[in-house]
């Protein structure tokens, strides 16, 4: 993971680092409420933490914060927290070319994945979910 | 005569071009700096798009690209340390002139592939089209004598 030091979307006084992406296998999710294919992609990443329990970690790109938490009252939140990346410059150090994209993170922060455009139940299955489940094992 | 000046003015408009790009107001330290993030932007490629600069897009990718240029100019990067920024994030893709990588010696030894191809093709038609116009040969004439003949 690329360093950054980025305010929390629901904790305005938290800040978020590096660090707070280590720990646990975990899917980073970029997202932002202009972005209409993360609505459509928002129900499958629900059904993936309430099926697997897998940390789902948002980046909030380029967007209104407070339309932002609206929109999750609206959708739900199936994230573990959000980073809020008001200028798109943790988006630029991860090479994001657009909303949605998905890194599968391991343990020690490293940035295992990507993929580029909605995560869809065939993705999570074919190629998201083995993956985690290798970098599971070997940690 | 019309015609060479709907030539001319489409060629005043590619000119142009630039004063299409995006009306954004930035704040420059110095002319040096605008004149040189000016220049990154119009030769770094919107990630994006499919085939405009920096400079030309209002893709939001493109707006935080050009933020980022004059950032990391005013930080007192070089134009090669900026490019090298996103190449190192975006890739070859995003310079309009690719590095000469194992990846992209074709890009750039293509064109020149197909141009061979098209002359030795055009060569070989022109060689068939002489000999044609060299007329019938004897054995041409014979065989056209028993046609006539039979």
């Amino acid at each position: 993971m690329p360093d950054f030091e980025l305010p929390s979307l629901m904790q305005a006084d938290q800040t978020l680092t590096a660090a707070d992406v280590t720990g646990e296998v975990s899917l980073l999710n970029v997202w932002a409420t202009w972005c209409p294919s993360c609505v459509a992609e928002h129900g499958e990443l629900t059904r993936i933490f309430e099926t697997t329990g897998l940390r789902i970690i948002g980046v909030n790109y380029n967007d209104d914060s407070a339309a932002a938490r609206t929109w999750l009252k609206r959708w739900g939140d199936p994230y573990a927290f959000h980073i809020v990346d008001e200028t798109g410059t943790l988006a630029i150090d991860l090479g994001v070319y657009g909303a949605p994209e998905t890194f599968v993170v391991d343990a020690d922060g490293i940035i295992r994945y990507r993929h580029v455009g909605v995560v869809t139940q065939k993705v999570f299955e074919e190629t998201l979910a083995p993956l985690i489940q290798d970098l599971k094992d070997a940690s | 005569m019309s015609s060479r000046w709907v030539l001319a003015g489409c060629f005043l408009w590619i000119l142009s071009a630039p004063s299409l790009a995006a009306i954004e107001a930035q704040a420059f330290p110095d002319e040096t700096i605008k004149a040189r993030y000016y220049d990154l932007i119009a030769t770094l490629r919107c990630p994006q798009c499919l085939n405009t600069n920096l400079a030309g897009s209002d893709a939001m990718i493109a707006q935080n690209l050009r933020a980022t240029v004059l950032r990391l100019l005013i930080e007192g990067k070089s134009d090669a340390e900026v490019e090298q920024f996103m190449f190192e994030r975006y890739g070859d893709f995003i310079l309009y002139e690719p590095r000469w990588t194992a990846r992209t010696w074709l890009l750039w030894l293509g064109p020149l592939g197909l141009a061979l191809i098209g002359l030795s093709v055009w060569w070989s038609m022109g060689a068939s089209s002489r000999k044609a116009r060299q007329g019938l040969t004897e054995a041409d004439r014979a065989s056209l004598k028993r046609l006539m003949d039979r």
